[in-house]
């Protein structure tokens, strides 16, 4: 990296110079590492898999990301091929694409102002996963295999997948801002579908996943937790019943008050949605038109989202435009607070970008997304949650689950859900209750969280060509009362 | 693409060469020179002009049926020696490869005219042409009935090279056009989307069509109503197929998947009613002008035209060479360890669209886009739900009279899709969607499957 940093400086003065003009400029230079490990029903494979699970299983990137504004227009070239030749090359193609994109713009592009910075940074950790032996993270991957190695009471597909990474940048700006960053980061994601002979099925897709290195993957303990989720999957298919009808109170696990707060709050908060520039892809927002202060939801609704959380998947400093990270109050006391901004949708609503401006890799343009979202925590036990519904579901986890295109109408069908009667839960397992609830109608639902947060590792997917960026989600148990499940 | 970047490619799989064949009893390597770009556009003006410039490579790499892949575009000389020294402690310690026998002998015959079909010069020559294209799409489609436009068109070249320890090797170039615009009307709940993709500029490809196809949509989607929950026939428009009924014949017709586990076919086999008696699919690496077309598969095995669904029932799975049974050949669908879909083709039937509507006899409903598939298992029969967006509409009168609405979501299955698809239009068009659940590229016609229901949020 080091190498390569002087013909990233050198991309930027020629970026500036020549005759060139732009309103600014900037150079990313980046390498990704990617290493996964995984095992199909007890076999070991070294390659891609399919459906989206991975696509690039072992890879080594390096490339340079420059992006120019001139006239208003936004102009980026890319390339991998790090030479001074490639690099001029570079600058004359995203100068000459910003400034014919600016003569067809109405309303010239601008960047906010932003402090400037001179630093490093990285995320804490004591063993880099990327450094983990082969046989090392086989013999960990082997220990959940071994799980089905005992007699079960039904028949299991079983695929485990740890894929182990590594980014490290080299960022700089016209406004002066030079910054470096290191993060390696871990993901563990078993996926098991428990089968019955007659065709019932039901599968799990996890994400156990950090920053913080390998030990704390290792201190997670998950087997004991892979166990339970193998048995609940077997149970589910032999004894869950039908979920009750009609309106009825629901305690949601933090699992799905995780992927909630994802979808129904952090997306619809994204500036560049709000503004419509997702508007041919992960489509828009249904506050475009709002302004901040609207009501969206329950005084004891509080959605946050915050990069700097300690050891978490979407971690980061300082974001991809140089801006300093901070933790972002989405929904506030029920009160649509605040958007996530990169430096452009800043601009254009009077205010600072509050550093939500992420890439995945060096070919791809930085944009507006989340890092870790989730439901704030709220003052109440689990106990006291439960010992206030006399009949509800309590729904620990999901399977399926999608979301309009406007962020507005959203259905999750439970996987783990248990019978509340009488204020306490039964062993009585329900057979995919299903929620399918407008976002303003489930934030107008909630009454009450337990106070403590648990989280979930997940890619979140938006932009073209896509971005699979890693985040957490997370929140506490959340109480809904008064809904209709389908 | 630049002499001076083929000359590079060259040089580094030579030296890539040398070091492979000390530890490798097998290994292909495919060396890809992309030049592509994109131009992204809302609120009807270009937000950003973006250009691509890489080069890379990926490995396969084999010891004794011990195997990794592995992609490299990080080409410095001490990344290089590094990786594959790397590669080579991982070969020591990885198993037996079960799904990978040996690569395919050869020598081959190849259909070298298709690479006229798939590369057009004018299409890496597009310059400037490209935002004009934009542009005139935009007004069209705002003069059917948009307020604005959204939108993104990818256009570049991109030049493929393998070679492989065997000693066969292969090179061709393959152009691409992918132009998607979705149209908004005074409110953003009103919206018509429509796409345009082909590798040649004069074939098949049409971004102003897709622009006035988008905002007729748009308008006629005005003033939509909530939907009401119930059970319908649906008519597809052609890219909602990479959503709803590719995703069989792409991922699940794919053998590797057939033997993880981790398909809906599971249990099924050659013989087995699995579609509606007038669905045929094809995979076929051989189309003209489609986009994952090509004269050859990553094992060199020239490309084909396989027949998976052969009216209603299944044909055959698609393969590689190693996963082909003793007798039979190879598909011509390497990925070496794990297959992987060409252009997937539908069947086509009789109807125009209108026709369609006028046959359908239940309470119909169109959908022109859908997006957000997710499944509550990969296990068969795949129970899926999937969320309309843009322009939905209730056929009313034989489709004579379109009545929009809002607020639906398909709740199916795969097996009841296929086997509910009861007619079929005349016509293909080249589909392929933003991160759609097939993947691919498609070839489909307009579908009428029958008794699906639709729900709808109940707060």
């Amino acid at each position: 990296m080091e190498v390569f940093k002087d013909l990233a400086e050198y991309g930027l003065d020629l970026a500036q110079s020549n005759g060139r003009c732009c309103e600014y400029a900037e150079v990313r230079l980046e390498t990704n590492q990617i290493d996964t490990v995984s095992f199909i029903n007890g076999k070991l494979h070294l390659g891609n898999l399919p459906i989206d699970l991975t696509s690039d299983a072992f890879a080594r990137k390096v490339g340079i990301n420059i992006r120019l504004l001139v006239n208003g227009g936004m102009g980026m070239a890319t390339s991998n091929q790090l030479t001074k030749q490639s690099i001029q090359d570079a600058i004359h193609r995203a100068f000459k694409t910003a400034k014919r994109s600016s003569s067809q713009r109405k309303h010239p592009i601008k960047m906010s102002e932003e402090k400037v910075y001179e630093t490093s940074w990285q995320s804490n950790y004591r063993i880099n996963p990327m450094e983990v032996s082969l046989e090392d993270r086989i013999t960990y991957i082997q220990d959940f295999v071994n799980i089905f190695k005992e007699k079960l009471s039904v028949e299991y597909v079983h695929i485990f997948v740890l894929m182990t990474e590594q980014r490290d940048t080299y960022f700089i700006n016209s406004d002066g801002s030079k910054i470096s960053s290191h993060v390696p980061r871990v993901n563990f994601m078993p996926i098991i579908i428990a089968l019955k002979s007659g065709g019932q099925n039901e599968q799990l897709m996890s994400n156990y996943a950090t920053t913080g290195g390998w030990e704390k993957l290792i201190s997670w303990n998950l087997k004991e937790k892979v166990i339970k989720k193998v048995k609940v999957l077997g149970d589910i298919i032999t004894k869950a019943t039908k979920p009750p009808e009609g309106s009825i109170d629901i305690i949601l696990g933090p699992d799905v008050a995780g992927i909630i707060s994802h979808e129904n709050c952090g997306h619809p908060h994204e500036a560049d949605r709000i503004l419509g520039r997702e508007g041919a892809q992960a489509g828009e927002s249904y506050l475009k038109g709002h302004k901040i202060g609207f009501k969206i939801g329950n005084e004891c609704v509080n959605v946050f989202e915050d990069p700097t959380i300690p050891d978490s998947y979407g971690f980061y400093l300082y974001d991809d435009e140089g801006v300093k990270a901070r933790k972002r109050e989405l929904i506030k006391n029920g009160i649509f607070n605040e958007m996530l901004h990169n430096r452009e949708t800043a601009a254009i609503f009077n205010t600072n970008s509050n550093a939500s401006a992420r890439a995945v890799s060096y070919d791809r343009e930085p944009i507006i997304r989340m890092a870790n979202t989730y439901f704030a925590p709220g003052d109440y036990s689990f106990e006291e949650l439960v010992e206030d519904v006399k009949s509800g579901v309590l729904m620990m986890s999901f399977t399926e689950w999608n979301i309009d295109d406007k962020r507005l109408q959203s259905k999750y069908v439970g996987q783990e859900a248990y019978l509340i009667q009488n204020g306490e839960v039964t062993n009585t397992l329900l057979l995919k209750p299903t929620l399918e609830i407008s976002s303003p109608g489930l934030f107008s639902s909630i009454d009450a969280q337990s106070k403590k947060i648990e989280w979930q590792g997940a890619f979140c997917g938006k932009s073209e060509p896509g971005q699979g960026c890693p985040v957490w989600t997370g929140g506490p148990f959340i109480r809904l009362r008064k809904v209709t499940l389908g | 693409m630049e002499e001076r970047e083929t000359e590079k490619l060259f040089e580094i799989i030579s030296i890539i060469k040398t070091k492979i064949k000390q530890f490798c009893t097998d290994w292909s390597i495919k060396g890809i020179i992309k030049k592509e770009n994109q131009i992204r556009f809302s609120e009807s003006q270009i937000d950003i002009n973006k250009n691509w410039d890489e080069i890379k490579l990926e490995l396969f790499l084999s010891q004794k049926r011990r195997t990794i892949e592995i992609t490299l575009n990080d080409l410095r000389p001490f990344t290089i020696e590094k990786t594959l020294n790397n590669c080579k402690k991982l070969l020591n310690v990885a198993k037996l490869n079960i799904n990978y026998k040996r690569l395919p002998e050869g020598p081959f015959a190849y259909n070298n005219a298709i690479k006229n079909k798939i590369y057009d010069k004018s299409v890496e020559q597009l310059g400037e042409k490209a935002i004009d294209l934009v542009e005139k799409a935009t007004e069209t489609s705002i003069k059917e009935g948009a307020k604005r436009v959204a939108g993104s068109f990818f256009y570049g070249g991109t030049l493929f090279h393998i070679e492989n320890s065997i000693g066969l090797k292969g090179s061709y170039k393959r152009t691409r056009l992918n132009f998607r615009i979705r149209a908004f009307a005074e409110d953003m709940y009103s919206t018509g989307e429509a796409l345009s993709c082909s590798t040649h500029l004069n074939h098949g490809f049409d971004a102003v069509g897709a622009g006035e196809e988008a905002g007729r949509i748009c308008k006629q989607a005005k003033r939509g109503k909530k939907g009401d929950p119930g059970v319908y026939n649906i008519i597809i428009y052609p890219k909602v197929t990479t959503e709803l009924q590719a995703p069989t014949p792409a991922i699940a017709m794919n053998l590797y998947v057939q033997k993880m586990g981790l398909a809906w076919l599971v249990g099924k086999r050659k013989g087995d009613q699995i579609a509606n008696d007038i669905v045929s699919v094809w995979d076929d690496g051989t189309k003209e002008y489609g986009l994952r077309s090509a004269p050859f598969d990553d094992e060199l095995v020239p490309s084909k035209k396989s027949l998976l669904i052969d009216n209603g029932t299944i044909n055959q799975f698609f393969t590689n060479n190693s996963l082909s049974k003793k007798n039979e050949e190879s598909t011509g669908n390497a990925g070496i360890t794990m297959p992987k879909p060409t252009n997937t083709v539908f069947s086509t039937g009789e109807y125009t669209l209108e026709e369609l509507m006028e046959i359908s006899e239940k309470p119909t409903i169109l959908i022109t886009s859908t997006w957000y598939t997710r499944y509550q298992s990969y296990a068969p029969p795949a129970v899926l739900s999937s969320l309309p967006k843009d322009g939905m509409f209730l056929v009313k009168n034989k489709g004579k009279l379109l009545e929009p609405i809002r607020e639906l979501r398909i709740n199916s299955d795969h097996y009841h899709m296929l086997k509910n698809t009861t007619a079929l239009g005349k016509d293909l068009k080249q589909v392929s969607t933003w991160l759609s659940t097939s993947e691919n590229t498609v070839f489909a016609p307009f579908m009428l499957i029958e008794d699906i229901k639709m729900s709808t949020g109940t707060k």
